[in-house]
């Protein structure tokens, strides 16, 4: 396969480091782990065979480097990685009263997600927060991309209606 | 109303637009439809707001900033094209490593800061690809933002082309209006292949990004057939005279704008209007450090010979 190109990377590289800081949940270690993914991506390039589309295979690196940042930190077990959760990233160097002062809605907003069905939530973590396109998505999550996107709607759907039963006075 | 697959479809390839995906050709279709249709105008509202919302809520609006920063030395890497740093120069933090491997990751994010600077608009994320879609579409607005063909002015097209019709016989009349100033001429008989019973009305404004009218000129040409038009001089552009090339045909016409004179100097566009729809933007390009967008508007004006 042809290397990738500056302009590939600059598509990709932010779409694997929101995946990161979903697993992470912090953003100095998201990108570490980013950064490593692409490092190992670069010099095992040669073996992309384009079988899959390559932020799949990014997508697989990335897992990988996080499942050993997982070990060396001795947060949380391999077993226990939640491809598709959706978590709250906080920088270590966060004031803590901003993390205080999150607001109401925010918190709602994550609720609202974390209650999606679990099928919907992956495509819409895939898509919405990652920045897949819906067809990479697909390839990820192993469906066709017509379910994609009928998931993803639904999940647009249900968040607008959760944080409008929540919040009826910003309509 | 949209049905629900004509939606799906929608939002994918709107989100596409939002992941940057889109050649320039769906970019523009997409940009077009969505100036133009208040639904879909509608739909992309409430994606962006969607992803932006959520991915705040996430803790994404923070971490933008360790985002663009790391992605430098990445970017560095292949632009140099040279040996790429081990990855235990970015090796998680906080784990135990050599001092070393210290002196190499310090090294890496000193490095990670120049490049940053340097590729500042590289490092554009999509954390702001929403804003700059809106931005365009504002943009775009306003420089379609042509307002409908009046009564009079069909009426005063009407009697112009009676005039110039009453030419040689089974000849096919064309008109420019341009700034205060018109000029007419007929079709080479060899392209005149059609009965010239109808009249179609291109309409060309040449604006800024903030809708300021630059240059606007019309031109009358019959339909029936496929009409070729070539004519220099119909305006000016910042002093450079305008050069407009013109294919028309029942539905459609294809239409060229060049401006300026010197080969290094001269810019344009090229592209379709169909008869009937809305203005489009055929394209932009810079003249003298201002950015013209230059529209185009088709209307058929059916049986206006008289």
């Amino acid at each position: 396969m042809e290397r990738a190109t500056q302009a590939q990377i600059a598509k990709w590289y932010p779409r694997l480091f929101r995946t990161a800081l979903r697993l992470t949940r912090n953003p100095e270690d998201a990108a570490d782990v980013t950064q490593q993914t692409f490092y190992k991506a670069f010099r095992s390039w040669d073996m992309f065979d384009g079988s899959v589309l390559p932020t799949t295979w990014l997508h697989q690196i990335l897992l990988n480097c996080v499942r050993d940042w997982y070990r060396r930190r001795s947060v949380r077990s391999a077993e226990t990685l939640d491809e598709w959760a959706v978590t709250v990233a906080a920088s270590r160097d966060a004031d803590p009263a901003e993390t205080v002062e999150r607001s109401e809605q925010a918190d709602r907003l994550v609720d609202a997600m974390n209650n999606l069905p679990t099928l919907v939530k992956q495509a819409f973590a895939a898509t919405v927060l990652d920045g897949y396109t819906y067809q990479e998505a697909a390839e990820l999550l192993g469906l066709p991309i017509g379910t994609v996107a009928s998931r993803v709607h639904q999940a647009r759907r249900r968040l607008t209606e959760a944080m409008r039963q929540a919040f009826p006075e910003t309509e | 109303m949209m049905d629900d697959d004509t939606r799906l479809d929608l939002e994918e390839r709107l989100h596409a637009l939002l992941c940057d995906e889109p050649d320039s050709d769906e970019r523009r279709a997409l940009l077009a439809l969505v100036s133009g249709d208040d639904e879909a105008r509608q739909l992309l509202h409430e994606m962006i707001q969607a992803q932006t919302q959520a991915r705040a809520a996430c803790g994404h609006d923070e971490a933008a900033r360790v985002l663009r920063a790391s992605m430098g030395p990445i970017l560095s890497a292949i632009r140099a094209g040279g040996p790429l740093p081990t990855a235990g120069q970015v090796a998680g933090r906080g784990v135990r490593v050599s001092r070393r491997r210290r002196r190499a990751r310090w090294a890496l994010r000193v490095a990670a800061a120049i490049v940053v600077l340097a590729s500042v608009s590289v490092a554009v994320t999509a954390v702001w690809t929403g804003r700059r879609i809106e931005a365009k579409l504002a943009e775009m607005e306003q420089a379609l933002n042509m307002p409908q063909v009046s009564a009079a002015e069909v009426d005063s097209y009407r009697q112009i082309w009676q005039h110039v019709g009453e030419g040689p016989a089974r000849s096919r009349p064309w008109v420019l209006l341009g700034e205060g100033a018109g000029r007419f001429g007929y079709v080479p008989t060899a392209d005149g292949a059609g009965s010239g019973a109808d009249l179609l009305l291109l309409r060309c404004r040449m604006v800024t990004a903030t809708g300021h009218i630059l240059e606007t000129f019309n031109v009358l040409v019959p339909t029936g057939g496929r009409t070729r038009l070539s004519l220099p001089d119909v305006g000016r552009l910042k002093g450079h005279p305008i050069h407009c090339e013109v294919a028309a045909a029942d539905a459609c016409a294809t239409v060229a704008v060049m401006v300026g004179t010197e080969p290094a100097t001269t810019a344009g566009v090229k592209g379709r209007v169909m008869t009937g729809e809305g203005p489009v933007e055929l394209g932009q390009f810079r003249m003298d450090g201002d950015r013209v967008h230059v529209v185009f508007q088709a209307v058929g004006l059916g049986g206006s010979i008289g």
